[in-house]
């Protein structure tokens, strides 16, 4: 009896979301330690809006991963869409037509990911590193070597306009979009089928999943949301770089896989990611304000994408065994 | 078994992130005992209590800080004070600015910032100082936007090096042939200076058969100077000199120009410590370079900043005080000069380590 007990216990604790709790409860903890300036409200909703684009990509990305697929040229695409932006603006377009011309662009940039994996058959992960660095590398040719800016005044400085007098703006678009795919993710039909195509494409596919169709739809969506990222990325900067969000791509991955989406498909919740967006960020700010080289921060962020990717696995594992 | 290896992954994954902070709580902790000793002695009448003083370069790994923040740091421990500094990784202002909030929410007394752009941190520097923070630039101005900061030490008269280097260059061109420029980034304050001045100075009659071909940016990347240098020896056939006004892309060009063994060839000239250039000069890559003395620099800041918080010094032109190198004095806009230009070369080189 009592050996049923233990393991039901255990069950419920070793769950793959007590991992998030786990580093939730730590990256406050270790921000506490670090320094007595960490548990400022202020300040961290202020430096929690220099990572909300990449929060806002990772969202999407939840949903690639869970359907199977996987898209690292985000934080290039992201870059790309800024650099558009600038150069549009800087020909002379009104600043709100430049807007809907690059979520339009986002997207496009999504669909050629979405049609070189569904066409050629080979795998995203290849074709994105490829389109990866193509993105970058027409971000750079797009703009040159320095910055473009002047931007008009009401566009600039979206993480500095608050939200029932505290929430920057940036973050409160954050939580809106979290809730909507959330709801899509877990509520709707189209949800049902991303989950569907994860876990086992051909039982999907036999199931009546349009395959091509949806994955088209789920990369341009994040196509979309690159896109969305990227005219916030200037609107935080006030001006555009190529070398804007390089790396980005590490901390996206990170934060989908911490917040409990497996890396094969078939599990995950925006929520989890969003949590997991939070963990990231309290870690990063609590390194930054004890000056820690930055070569340091990206170790351990590295060492907790590890250590996640192995624990997630094993906690899977874990519960598959004994349920 | 399964169990046993999570738990003992968390560990030491806790075991890093607090080996990673282990480093603070000291720090912390030695600076209220600073500030508790000079509390009881403050009865004696001078303002002496612990401050903090924060150098912000422009980037993390760039050797050219080193000897400044060593004079900074000797300067400032000997005025009572606690050193620190930090920078992005990035020589670029989206890095440098996050950098600076957290140091305005650490409640640091004084920040020594190297702007990394002339106009791109005015609203930071403002969030500062409306917190009660100290703001200086130390190695670079915010040329045109004065008013963000309130006071700027200056390793020399920028100017001059310019008008120095490019005459040195050109005499060693024997004023003639096509240049190229090695510089850093778009943005960085003093080598746009130098730049223009290369422009203002060639456009005269004497060096009317001077020509500068194209300016390439290394970004004070050691790998993407070399590149670039590499890139501008392919480019221009007939190159015949490559002017560096930084010390990463002096480097750069040196050792692509020996690589491609072209001294002789193309002629290297720039910014450089003497310890960069030393082995150059000596196997005839380059005949020299132009600097100044970057300890002196990090010292005058330290000693200047002691005085402003504890000495009342005045920040206001004409302003003189003493420095262990003797007498400085700010000058317009409250800039203060550390010191002369440096030029080193064949002869002089062997005199100075650093």
């Amino acid at each position: 009896m009592k050996k049923i007990e233990n393991k039901s216990l255990a069950k419920a604790i070793l769950k793959p979301g007590s991992v998030l709790v786990l580093f939730l409860i730590l990256s406050v903890v270790s921000g506490v330690l670090a320094s007595p300036h960490f548990l400022d409200f202020e300040y961290i909703l202020a430096a929690m809006t220099q990572y909300i684009e990449l929060g806002i990509v990772a969202i999407a990305f939840t949903f690639i991963l869970i359907s199977g697929e996987i898209d690292i040229s985000v934080a290039s695409a992201m870059t790309l869409s800024s650099c558009f932006a600038a150069i549009l603006y800087n020909y002379g377009l009104p600043m709100g037509l430049v807007i809907a011309v690059t979520l339009l662009f986002g997207i496009l940039l999504g669909l050629i990911n979405g049609a070189l994996t569904t066409f050629t058959k080979i795998n995203s992960l290849i074709i994105t590193l490829g389109t990866m660095s193509l993105y970058r590398g027409l971000a750079q040719i797009l703009i040159g070597k320095g910055s473009v800016g002047d931007f008009p005044e009401w566009f600039v400085g979206i993480d500095r306009t608050k939200v029932f007098g505290f929430l920057p703006l940036s973050i409160f678009v954050f939580i809106v979009l979290i809730v909507i795919m959330e709801v899509i993710l877990k509520q709707t039909f189209f949800g049902r089928k991303v989950f569907a195509m994860g876990t086992n494409d051909k039982v999907a596919l036999y199931s009546g999943v349009k395959m091509h169709k949806n994955k088209l739809v789920l990369f341009g969506i994040l196509g979309l949301f690159t896109g969305i990222a990227g005219i916030m990325q200037i609107s935080r900067y006030g001006l555009a770089k190529y070398s804007l969000g390089l790396g980005g791509e590490l901390d996206v991955i990170t934060m989908v896989l911490l917040g409990g989406t497996a890396f094969s498909g078939g599990r995950g919740s925006t929520i989890g990611t969003a949590l997991a967006f939070l963990v990231v960020v309290l870690i990063k700010i609590s390194m930054t304000l004890i000056n820690m080289e930055r070569m340091i921060q990206l170790m351990i962020i590295g060492l907790l994408l590890v250590v996640t990717i192995i624990i997630s696995d094993r906690l899977h594992k874990y519960q598959d065994l004994n349920s | 078994m399964k169990k046993l290896l999570v738990l003992l992954l968390v560990v030491v994954l806790v075991a890093g992130l607090f080996a990673g902070c282990a480093k603070a709580p000291a720090a912390d902790a030695k600076a209220d005992k600073a500030d508790d000793a000079t509390k009881t002695s403050s009865e004696e009448g001078a303002e002496d209590g612990s401050f903090t003083v924060v150098y912000i370069p422009y980037n993390t790994g760039n050797p050219y800080y080193d000897p400044i923040i060593q004079g900074f740091k000797d300067s400032v421990e000997a005025a009572g004070g606690i050193f620190e500094t930090t920078a992005s990784d990035t020589p670029d202002p989206t890095g440098q600015i996050p950098v600076i909030r957290a140091q305005i929410q650490k409640g640091v007394d004084v920040i020594a910032l190297d702007p990394t752009s002339i106009d791109a941190l005015n609203d930071v520097m403002d969030e500062a100082r409306a917190a009660g923070v100290r703001m200086f630039c130390v190695g670079d101005d915010v040329l045109g936007n004065e008013e963000h900061r309130e006071a700027a030490v200056i390793a020399t008269e920028y100017r001059q090096i310019g008008y120095d280097s490019i005459e040195i260059f050109a005499e060693s061109m024997g004023y003639e042939g096509q240049l190229a420029v090695l510089s850093a980034t778009t943005d960085s304050p003093f080598q746009n200076e130098q730049i223009e001045i290369y422009k203002e100075v060639l456009a005269g009659e004497k060096y009317s058969n001077m020509e500068i071909v194209e300016v390439f940016y290394g970004d004070d990347e050691p790998e993407k100077s070399f590149t670039e240098a590499e890139a501008a020896i392919q480019k221009y056939p007939d190159l015949k000199g490559l002017m560096c006004p930084t010390t990463v892309a002096y480097v750069a060009a040196a050792q692509a120009v020996e690589n491609a063994g072209l001294q002789g060839q193309v002629l290297v000239y720039g910014t450089a410590f003497p310890n960069q250039c030393r082995e150059f000069i000596k196997n005839d890559v380059v005949t020299g370079a132009i600097l100044w003395d970057t300890y002196r620099l990090g010292v005058v800041a330290g000693e200047f900043i002691d005085q402003v918080l504890h000495d009342g010094l005045v920040i206001a032109e004409g302003t003189k005080f003493q420095t262990s190198y003797g007498e400085a004095e700010l000058i317009e806009n409250n800039v203060i000069y550390a010191g002369p230009p440096l030029a080193f070369n064949k002869d002089n080189v062997d005199d100075y380590d650093f």
